[in-house]
């Protein structure tokens, strides 16, 4: 039976986060004796220094999960281990911070860690969850397969298009140079199909051929108006293509959306947790500057 | 030099193409000035130079690279036998056919897609914030607003100053909470360097003394435990920066660290035998019966002082209160014998003891203030509002001399009074109307009767403690002692009367006296204080439903001056 990365090795990092859970709750409850629960107690300190820890390690982890020649452990494990330390990072340090909050750069630490921690939580649910998506949008092909079959049927278009009138040959080659994929992050997770045409050769004005919906259009008007038997036959043909293509570009954009989805989160996760080690760093020297 | 460039068709080993060229180097690119054209490569020129049939060198331009075994390089060797991949293409050193000098395979790869996916750019390579840039900006942002820019400013306090009035954060962004309440000043508040000195190093108490003066130690001066009071800081107790607030510790474990093992601290002391005894809470195996505090009477050089004085507890021998004043509680609080004044009620205690601003101890008894009233100084019948001087012995006496000498040397009083009867009072001392002798040494020889009277029968004696001598002198015959009356029998321990008044189910009266039961007491040397088992009934510490008293709920850290 497949096991999904939280149930590792019979849920092994499930059970080492509900005792570090554990484990830090009776810390933290030991506290007030001597003075009020505060990450300056001797468990304070313990809550810290293991919260510190957690934050190092985890950054390394991170490194080493996607250095995948290393023979020292297997990728899952680490991501297993990843996601479960991460999580009992939210209640460690919540814990070490003793619940005290302030405008200040002990609390933006805090913040910047939870900050990493939850985008954390969206690539977690993104990786278990888009994969799927992919495959199934595929249809058991690949995203290489789409493109190269995409540039076969530009390829064929323009060879036909030599046999149509130049009007809808323009409108054609217009067609097959104006589509753009997305390639900002921004715009790729946004979908939006930003496919234009040229309807005259004079015309500097493009319109949308969103879905390739207006080309096809074109095509199937210019077919009942042939001349030629053999311009009638291609023009036949460029429409099949251009609907195979309308079905190729609806794959690969949304493949290229859920990719998208799957990348956007580490462009917080990573510039987030680079900014929680500089705090940290902070975090720690200004507690014993100013002692 | 011939060269040889085979272009194979994919997936056909039959079907090539060869080109040949003579030229010193074969410049293979994408466009049309390269020697061979390989128009699905990306821009730039391979360049390679034929050593010999089996070697060449090669360099590579702008977008090119030459990949083999993985590696990617823009310059190197090239021998026989080796793949190499250049862009979508293979390229291999193939033997040289006759007439040739340097022959070379190009064979398409098997992806066609890739050469053409410029078309199709997906990836983001415009974007200027990438991931590594915005980490890099995040990181060195708070390195710098955060940690360089307040350090600066706790270095160098000009910039200090011109950073304050900039929209950066300062060193008030390293607080770790909020200051508490008294600290709360613009001095303080304002300027962390008032209490963080020097980097890396625990607040002094020297930062902390320069605005608290007279703070009392916690030892005195000789005590043996000094040296190891002096590294203690203020800060080892007070907590700032601390949520909720509270400045002071009060947990036992603050105490109970060196109290518990005292005789470590108080070894070589001057007073062993008479040193505080190891404490480890409140209850009867671990708190030390409590040491009363005495005031007694010493006769020194001629003069009377008062001594302080801790006496262990002792069980056997109850300490005893030398006060000098003769007093009986139970006389007093005797319905019968003593009433008040003008109600006629049974006196009660707060009648004499009121209990002063600080809830703990009462004011001072005074003659005029509290016994005045019923016992007042009298001592003429025909002059009963008539009192004697308290408390300055020479000032009654003259006062007494004055008063009779003119008794006997003004006809007209003399005269009045001997026409006035007066009912004989008990416990006053009738006069004598007749005197054989000048009215001089009548008033004098009245005066010394009245005296002896005052002081050995009724008046002063009924307080005081008076010791007689053979001399005939009045300013001289009588000695009162002086009287002190103990304001703090527990000195090193705080008390609170108001929150111990609210008992229920008891009048004011009955809550004094079970703590103090004085209506049984019929000398003033009596102590009426409660021992610790008073206090264990209700603070019986790790009992159930026990009031729990930590340490410094009845001691304070700091002794008051």
């Amino acid at each position: 039976m497949h096991q999904n990365l939280l149930q590792y090795k019979k849920y092994r990092y499930f059970k080492l986060f509900v005792v570090l859970v554990i484990v830090s709750s009776v810390l933290y409850l030991s506290q007030g004796v001597d003075q009020p629960a505060n990450g300056g107690t001797i468990q304070g300190y313990i809550l810290g220094i293991t919260s510190a820890v957690f934050i190092l390690l985890l950054t390394y982890l991170g490194i080493r999960k996607r250095s995948y020649s290393s023979n020292m452990g297997t990728v899952e494990g680490w991501t297993s281990a990843h996601v479960f330390l991460g999580s009992s990072l939210v209640l460690i340090a919540t814990l070490h911070t003793a619940f005290q909050v302030g405008w200040n750069i002990h609390t933006l630490a805090y913040v910047l860690m939870l900050l990493v921690i939850f985008s954390g939580f969206y690539g977690l649910f993104a990786y278990m969850h888009y994969p799927r998506v992919i495959a199934n949008n595929n249809k058991g092909g690949l995203q290489e397969d789409w493109l190269e079959e995409l540039q076969e049927v530009d390829e064929k278009i323009k060879i036909l298009s030599t046999s149509c009138r130049s009007n809808v040959r323009l409108v054609v080659l217009s067609a097959i140079e104006n589509i753009l994929l997305d390639n900002t992050l921004y715009k790729q997770i946004r979908g939006k199909d930003r496919s234009k045409v040229r309807l005259q050769s004079e015309s500097k004005t493009l319109v949308s051929n969103k879905n390739q919906e207006k080309v096809i259009d074109i095509l199937s008007e210019a077919i009942p108006n042939s001349t030629k038997q053999a311009e009638a036959t291609a023009l036949n043909e460029i429409l099949s293509l251009f609907s195979r293509r309308q079905r190729l570009l609806k794959i690969i954009r949304r493949n290229i959306q859920v990719k998208a989805f799957l990348k956007v989160w580490l462009l917080f996760h990573i510039p987030l947790t680079i900014a929680l080690l500089a705090a940290l760093t902070v975090h720690i020297l200004v507690v014993f500057i100013y002692w | 030099m011939f060269f040889l460039v085979r272009k194979s068709v994919l997936g056909s080993s039959d079907e090539f193409q060869d080109l040949d060229f003579d030229v010193q180097e074969l410049l293979i690119g994408g466009d049309e000035s390269s020697t061979v054209v390989l128009d699905e490569l990306p821009d730039g020129v391979l360049t390679v130079k034929a050593k010999d049939e089996s070697n060449a060198q090669f360099s590579c331009s702008e977008d090119l690279t030459l990949n083999s075994n993985g590696k990617a390089s823009t310059s190197g060797n090239l021998t026989k036998g080796v793949l190499y991949k250049l862009g979508v293409y293979d390229i291999e050193i193939i033997n040289p056919p006759t007439g040739f000098d340097f022959a070379i395979n190009v064979l398409r790869s098997k992806r066609k897609a890739e050469h053409k996916k410029s078309r199709y750019i997906v990836e983001d390579k415009k974007s200027k914030f990438g991931i590594r840039a915005l980490s890099y900006i995040a990181f060195f942002s708070i390195l710098i607003l955060f940690l360089a820019v307040p350090y600066t400013g706790f270095l160098n306090k000009d910039v200090k100053n011109k950073l304050a009035s900039l929209p950066i954060p300062s060193d008030k962004s390293w607080s770790s909470g909020p200051l508490a309440m008294a600290h709360r000043i613009p001095e303080i508040g304002d300027d962390c360097n008032v209490c963080h000195v020097k980097p890396f190093e625990k607040v002094q108490d020297k930062q902390c003394l320069s605005c608290h003066q007279n703070l009392g130690e916690h030892v005195l001066d000789n005590h043996p435990a000094v040296d190891e009071l002096d590294q203690f800081l203020c800060e080892n107790c007070h907590k700032e920066h601390n949520e909720p607030l509270q400045l002071t510790r009060t947990d036992d474990k603050l105490c109970i660290d060196c109290h518990s093992k005292i005789e470590e601290f108080t070894e070589g002391s001057a007073d062993k035998k008479d040193s505080v005894k190891a404490v480890n809470g409140f209850n009867a195996e671990n708190h030390p019966p409590f040491r009363l505090s005495l005031v007694s009477p010493k006769f020194i050089n001629g003069q009377y002082e008062w001594q302080n004085d801790r006496p262990a507890f002792n069980p056997e021998m109850p300490a005893k209160e030398e006060s000098n004043l003769k007093f009986s509680h139970e006389v007093h609080l005797d319905q019968e014998k003593v009433q008040d004044e003008s109600t006629g009620d049974k006196l009660v205690c707060n009648n004499c003891h009121q209990l002063k601003d600080d809830g703990e101890h009462f004011e001072p008894i005074t003659m005029d203030k509290d016994c005045r009233s019923c016992h007042k100084l009298t001592f003429d019948v025909f002059n009963p509002d008539l009192e004697l001087q308290h408390g300055d012995l020479r000032t009654a006496a003259v006062m007494l001399q004055a008063h009779y000498i003119r008794e006997f040397t003004d006809p007209d009083l003399r005269n009045k009074r001997a026409n006035k009867k007066i009912r004989r009072i008990p416990g006053k001392h009738t006069n004598n109307q007749n005197c054989e002798g000048t009215g001089l040494n009548c008033g004098r020889a009245e005066a010394f009767k009245e005296a002896e009277f005052q002081f050995t029968k009724s008046g002063c004696i009924t307080c005081h403690e008076v010791t007689v001598n053979d001399t005939t002198d009045i300013l001289s015959k009588w000695f009162v002692k002086p009287i002190k009356l103990n304001t703090n029998w527990y000195s090193k321990a705080q008390f609170d009367h108001v929150s111990h008044m609210s008992v229920k189910q008891k009048n004011e009266e009955e809550i004094c006296l079970s703590c103090h039961a004085v209506d049984k007491s019929d000398v003033s040397a009596d102590i009426a204080m409660p021992q610790r088992n008073k206090c264990l009934e209700c603070h019986q510490q790790d009992q159930h439903n026990s009031v729990e008293l930590s340490c410094i709920r009845c001691h304070e850290f700091h002794f008051s001056q």
